[in-house]
């Protein structure tokens, strides 16, 4: 397989789980600990093949079933927390995650689950980054997308107007972790191997950082963001060591001056030269 | 073996201590999350390697990597953090808190480009034991317990007797009430967070010293302890940050005895689920907090 179809294969990978986070961002649940839910499909399909023997397009909707139901306990258990306490927790449940991983025999230990059987298909790949983003447009145009984001700008304000927030709290981080453990799901398949370092701080880190730099305030953003990010440092010759320092710059940079990020800035130029004279 | 463990975790609180009194003081009168503080503590202590193996003695090199870290902190002040005082509602803590998360990823991976992505051997150790009643006591872990002890009694006195101390907790009840009342607000900011820097320095260095090795991710388990033990307390309360070190470390101490020292971050997990459950505000909450 060529280089950039490796890498644009990743890239769709990672968007799915990107456009999860985004659901949640969205919603104001600001989760720092997204590798979790997407390990949970990569543990779960790739336990389901080796362990019983299901095929890998058997075992990939149990793994995205089981997503939606871990992130909806873990959102019901965690209903009363907003914003930053939100996010310490989920910070605290990676941590967690990756100890509690490394113990379970079932999973492989330390060394985690091998000899994953593969499905490296590109087909069956881009049909998923497709149907993730499709799902989650068709969420974002909803009553309930709209609903979502006034929770996520206030949530007690949306209460007073009549959205049910708890419920729609629970459902949109199952979803969101649904579109992770499919994400999960499919890198198992891809590269045969799921290790508990993979449920980690850094891999949660990088999609925050897709999310983020995409822009999290349109549906397209984290696609973008994702494609930006494994893209970018293809093209421009940088030290691999030093990529990571680039991505902390970006989504400093975004923070202060861009909080739409790239896709705020890509729409605000459409408007501009679509409509010329009036501005966003 | 249970004796010993819970030695152990009191023992290790001392660290988490100093960490998580420097969030919530950052909290409580910002009333942000800096998400890189944590990160102070691996700048400073990989200055001091640093200078120490460009042949300063150990007390020179202690005294650049104060310099160094208060220089870095306060330039992910400006940069990262200030500009989040213009907004307010949520997106005055969300723009900080990713900002100082894209921060703090600059300054680990810095550091993992100029030392190499490894543990860095520590030039000041204090590894041997105390043999005390039979039990095992680190000595480099009982220094660094009594060195928070004694900052944390000075910050208190600090915080609750002095005129500055007034002035800080005025700007964390409310800022504008504050500026109208004369205080100079920035200034009070700019030093508390100096301060907490400081701490994080500290912290930084008492963890090479008791374990005798640094590296540049260190500060992520610290840096969520920390936070998880500034929760468990109680927001913005200083006594409580330190009762939250206490049982983060006894709970962490607890799960290695009962479960395996493998597992002593799902006890960490799990105390906090366990008082968010409960007491949602936290153990002790004073009106300080945000």
């Amino acid at each position: 397989m060529g280089f950039w179809s490796t890498i644009l294969l990743s890239a769709c990978v990672s968007s799915i789980a990107a456009t999860g986070l985004f659901l949640q961002i969205r919603g104001g649940q600001l989760n720092v600990g997204m590798a979790v839910f997407v390990g949970i499909g990569g543990y779960v399909s790739g336990a389901l093949g080796t362990r019983a023997g299901f095929p890998p397009l058997a075992s990939i909707p149990l793994a995205v079933a089981a997503g939606f139901v871990a992130g909806a306990l873990f959102a019901a258990l965690t209903l009363r927390l907003h914003h930053w306490f939100f996010a310490v927790t989920t910070l605290a449940l990676s941590l967690a995650a990756v100890a509690a991983a490394g113990q379970i025999g079932f999973l492989g230990g330390n060394l985690g689950l091998t000899q994953i059987s593969f499905l490296t298909d590109p087909v069956v790949i881009v049909a998923a980054t497709i149907a993730a983003c499709a799902v989650a447009w068709l969420l974002d145009r909803s009553p309930a997308g709209l609903a979502l984001r006034a929770m996520g700008n206030d949530q007690v304000l949306a209460e007073v107007f009549g959205v049910r927030t708890k419920f729609l709290r629970v459902v949109t981080f199952g979803t969101g972790s649904a579109l992770a453990a499919l994400s999960g799901a499919l890198h198992a398949h891809r590269f045969g191997t799921y290790q508990p370092n993979d449920l980690g701080f850094q891999n949660s880190l990088l999609l925050f950082v897709y999310v983020i730099v995409g822009g999290k305030t349109r549906v397209w953003g984290p696609l973008l963001g994702t494609f930006f990010l494994y893209t970018m440092p293809e093209m421009i010759p940088i030290d691999p060591r030093a990529e990571l320092i680039v991505f902390g710059a970006l989504m400093m940079l975004v923070a202060v001056w861009l909080p739409a990020g790239i896709a705020g800035a890509v729409a605000g130029l459409a408007t501009r030269i679509i409509r010329p004279g009036r501005s966003r | 073996m249970l004796t010993q463990q819970l030695i152990n975790g009191v023992l290790a609180s001392g660290i988490y201590a100093l960490f998580a009194v420097g969030f919530t003081m950052i909290f409580g009168i910002m009333g942000v999350l800096n998400m890189a503080h944590a990160d102070f503590g691996m700048v400073a202590a990989v200055a001091v390697v640093w200078g120490v193996s460009a042949g300063l003695a150990p007390i020179e090199a202690v005294l650049l990597a104060v310099v160094v870290m208060l220089g870095v902190a306060l330039l992910v002040e400006r940069i990262a953090l200030r500009p989040g005082r213009r907004y307010s509602g949520d997106a005055a803590i969300e723009m900080p808190l990713i900002a100082s998360i894209g921060a703090g990823m600059i300054l680990q991976n810095t550091a993992a480009v100029v030392f190499g992505n490894k543990a860095i051997l520590f030039p000041i150790r204090l590894r041997g034991f105390f043999h005390i009643g039979g039990y095992l006591v680190a000595q480099g872990l009982a220094v660094s317990l009594a060195i928070a002890a004694v900052l944390l009694t000075v910050l208190e006195v600090l915080v609750m007797r002095t005129g500055f101390g007034r002035e800080m907790r005025a700007v964390a009840q409310n800022r504008n009430a504050a500026e109208i009342m004369g205080i100079h607000s920035e200034r009070v900011i700019l030093l508390t967070f100096a301060i907490t820097a400081l701490l994080a320095g500290i912290a930084g260095c008492l963890v090479g010293l008791s374990y005798g090795l640094v590296a540049p991710y260190m500060a992520i388990p610290y840096s969520i302890k920390g936070l998880v033990a500034m929760i468990v307390g109680g927001v913005g309360s200083l006594p409580g940050a330190v009762l939250g070190a206490l049982l983060i470390g006894v709970a962490e101490a607890l799960t290695v005895d009962l479960l395996g020292s493998q597992l002593r971050d799902v006890g960490v997990f799990l105390v906090l689920m366990l008082v968010l459950a409960v007491r949602p505000t936290g153990l002790l909450r004073t009106a300080a907090g945000g």
